[in-house]
C-alpha cells in the first residue's frame, strides 16, 4: 500500500450536534439542564454554521516501524508516543495519522463572549467547539474503518499527543507529516494547536490489531471534557 | 436587613442578575443581585455585611452544589455573573478600605497552557468567597508569578493546568515563587493533577475543585 492522504470537510449540520448532546457534554442528563440553558444552547447551535470551518486530513501509511520504547518511524518522520500507546499499537501494520479542526471562528467567538462578560454563552460555544471537532474526527475514523474492513483489516482506538504518555512536544515531529498550515492548523511555540478546537493523533490498523482499550480508559484525566464528550457520543 | 441579605444570597445562588433578567423563571419581574445590593447599601447595611452575609453566602452554596454535582459549570457561571453585578456596587468600598477582604490570591494558567475556563471559574468563585483575585491569565511563566508575588506579599499563589504535558511546569513555577519569596503558599489544581503530584513537587495544597480551594483559604484566616 502506498501512503495516501485524504482531506475531508464537513458542514456543521452534517455533524448532528443536538441540544441534548451539548447538555450531556456539560454534565447534565439529556433534557435535564435547567432554564435558560437549553434555550442558550439552541441559540449557540444556530450560530455554529457560520462560526465553524470544519476540515480534517488523514494520512495513511504502512511504511511503519514501532520500537519497544514507543518510537514510531514513518515516511521519514520519527516521534515518541511512549510505551503505553506503543503497547496498544504493537500489532499495527500501519498508521493513519490525522489532524482535524472546527476552525478558528468558534474558539475566538467563545473567548470574545467570555471576555465581555457573557460567560455562559462563551462556555457553551467552547463545549460545542470541542464536540464539533470530536464529531468530525469520529466521521473521518468511520470512513477509514469501512475502508479497512473492505481490506480485511481492523483499526485500533485513536490516540493523541498530550494524552496517555504521548508528550505534546512530539507534535512538532508529528506535524512534519503534513504540509505546513494544512487544514489551517499550526502549532504554537509550546506545541498547542491553533485553532484551539483542533485534534491530532494516530489510528493504528492491521489484520491482528485489537481495539480493546480506548484512549480515555488509559488516561488519568478524570475531568477531561473529551472524556465526557466521548461518553456522551457513545450512548 | 436580614431579609434583603437572604434575598441577595438567593439571587447569587440561582443566577438572578438583575430585574431585566428573565431567569430563574420563578423570579421573573423581581429585583436581582444588582438592585438588591444597591438597595441594601442605601438602607445602610454595612458593605462588609452585604459582601459576607449576602454575596459570599450565595456563592458558597453554589460552590458546595458544584462539588456535589448538583449543578454544573453553566449554573456556576450564571451565579458568578450575578455576583459580579453585586460586587460592582461594593467596588468603592474596597477602594477606600472600608471593606477588607479576606486576603489575596494570584492565579494563572501555567506556561505553555492556554486553557482558561477552569482557572476563570476558580477565580470567580474565590472572589465570591471574599478574596481579592489577581488573575495573570494563561501561559504565565515563573517570572510573571514571581513579580506578582513580590508586588503582593502574602498573597496565595494558585497554579492551574489542563494538560499532562504542562502540569510539569507547576514544579518550576512553584519552586521559583518559593525561592523568591520564602513562605509563599502555592496551591495547584486542574484536570491532570492530584494530591500525589502536589506532594511530589512540594506544593502546599492540591484543590480538587474550586470549593476545595475556598475551604483551604478559609482555614488560613
Amino acid at each position: 500500500m502506498h501512503p495516501s492522504q485524504k482531506d475531508f470537510a464537513y458542514t456543521f449540520d452534517e455533524l448532528n450536534i443536538s441540544v441534548e448532546l451539548v447538555e450531556e457534554a456539560m454534565g447534565y442528563e439529556r433534557g435535564q439542564s435547567p432554564d435558560p440553558i437549553p434555550e442558550m444552547i439552541a441559540s449557540a447551535i444556530d450560530q455554529c454554521a457560520d462560526l465553524c470551518n470544519i476540515k480534517g486530513s488523514l494520512l495513511v501509511s504502512d511504511s511503519f516501524a514501532l520500537d519497544p520504547s514507543g518510537v514510531i518511524e514513518t515516511l521519514g518522520v520519527k516521534f515518541l508516543v511512549g510505551r503505553k500507546i506503543g503497547a496498544q499499537l504493537k500489532h499495527a501494520e500501519g498508521g493513519a495519522f490525522y489532524i482535524c479542526t472546527a476552525g478558528a471562528g468558534i474558539g475566538e467567538r467563545s473567548k470574545d463572549l467570555m471576555a465581555c462578560g457573557d460567560l455562559v454563552e462563551g462556555y457553551i460555544l467552547d463545549v460545542i467547539g470541542s464536540l464539533t471537532v470530536e464529531s468530525a474526527i469520529d466521521k473521518i475514523q468511520g470512513v477509514f474503518e469501512l475502508e479497512m474492513i473492505d481490506a480485511g483489516k481492523r483499526i485500533a482506538s485513536r490516540y493523541s499527543p498530550g494524552y496517555c504518555g504521548w508528550a505534546l512536544k512530539e507534535q512538532k515531529q508529528f506535524f512534519e507529516l503534513f504540509p505546513e498550515n494544512h487544514c489551517g492548523i499550526k502549532l504554537s511555540e509550546s506545541c498547542l494547536m491553533d485553532p484551539i478546537k483542533s485534534v491530532s493523533g494516530i489510528i493504528g490498523f492491521g489484520a491482528n490489531i485489537r481495539n480493546t482499550v480506548y484512549e480515555c480508559q488509559m488516561c488519568e484525566l478524570d475531568t477531561c471534557v473529551y472524556r465526557t464528550i466521548r461518553l456522551a457520543r457513545r450512548k | 436587613m436580614e431579609e434583603i441579605l437572604e434575598k441577595l444570597a438567593y439571587c447569587v445562588e440561582f443566577g438572578k442578575i438583575n430585574l431585566a433578567s428573565p431567569y430563574p423563571p420563578d423570579m421573573r419581574g423581581q429585583d436581582g443581585a444588582d438592585e438588591l445590593t444597591k438597595k441594601a447599601l442605601e438602607m445602610g447595611v454595612p458593605p462588609t455585611e452585604v459582601l459576607n452575609k449576602g454575596l459570599v453566602i450565595g456563592m458558597g452554596k453554589v460552590g458546595v452544589k458544584f462539588r456535589e454535582n448538583k449543578v454544573f459549570v453553566p449554573q456556576v457561571l450564571m451565579s458568578a455573573k450575578a455576583m459580579s453585578f453585586g460586587m460592582a456596587h461594593l467596588k468603592p468600598f474596597f477602594n477606600d478600605g472600608s471593606v477588607v477582604r479576606k486576603g489575596k490570591i494570584i492565579i494563572g494558567t501555567v506556561e505553555g497552557d492556554l486553557h482558561d475556563i477552569g482557572k476563570n471559574l476558580v477565580a470567580m468563585m474565590v472572589e465570591g468567597s471574599g478574596w481579592e483575585v489577581i488573575d495573570l491569565g494563561t501561559d504565565v511563566n515563573a517570572g510573571k508569578f514571581v513579580a506578582a508575588v513580590q508586588a503582593n506579599p502574602g498573597a496565595v499563589v494558585c497554579l492551574s493546568a489542563l494538560l499532562t504535558t504542562t502540569m510539569v511546569n507547576m514544579e518550576k513555577i512553584g519552586k521559583a515563587v518559593k525561592e523568591a519569596v520564602p513562605g509563599t503558599i502555592v496551591a495547584i489544581g486542574g484536570a491532570p493533577v492530584n494530591q500525589d503530584f502536589s506532594n511530589k513537587i512540594g506544593m502546599d495544597v492540591y484543590a480538587p475543585d474550586p470549593q476545595g480551594l475556598i475551604d483551604y483559604l478559609g482555614n488560613l484566616n
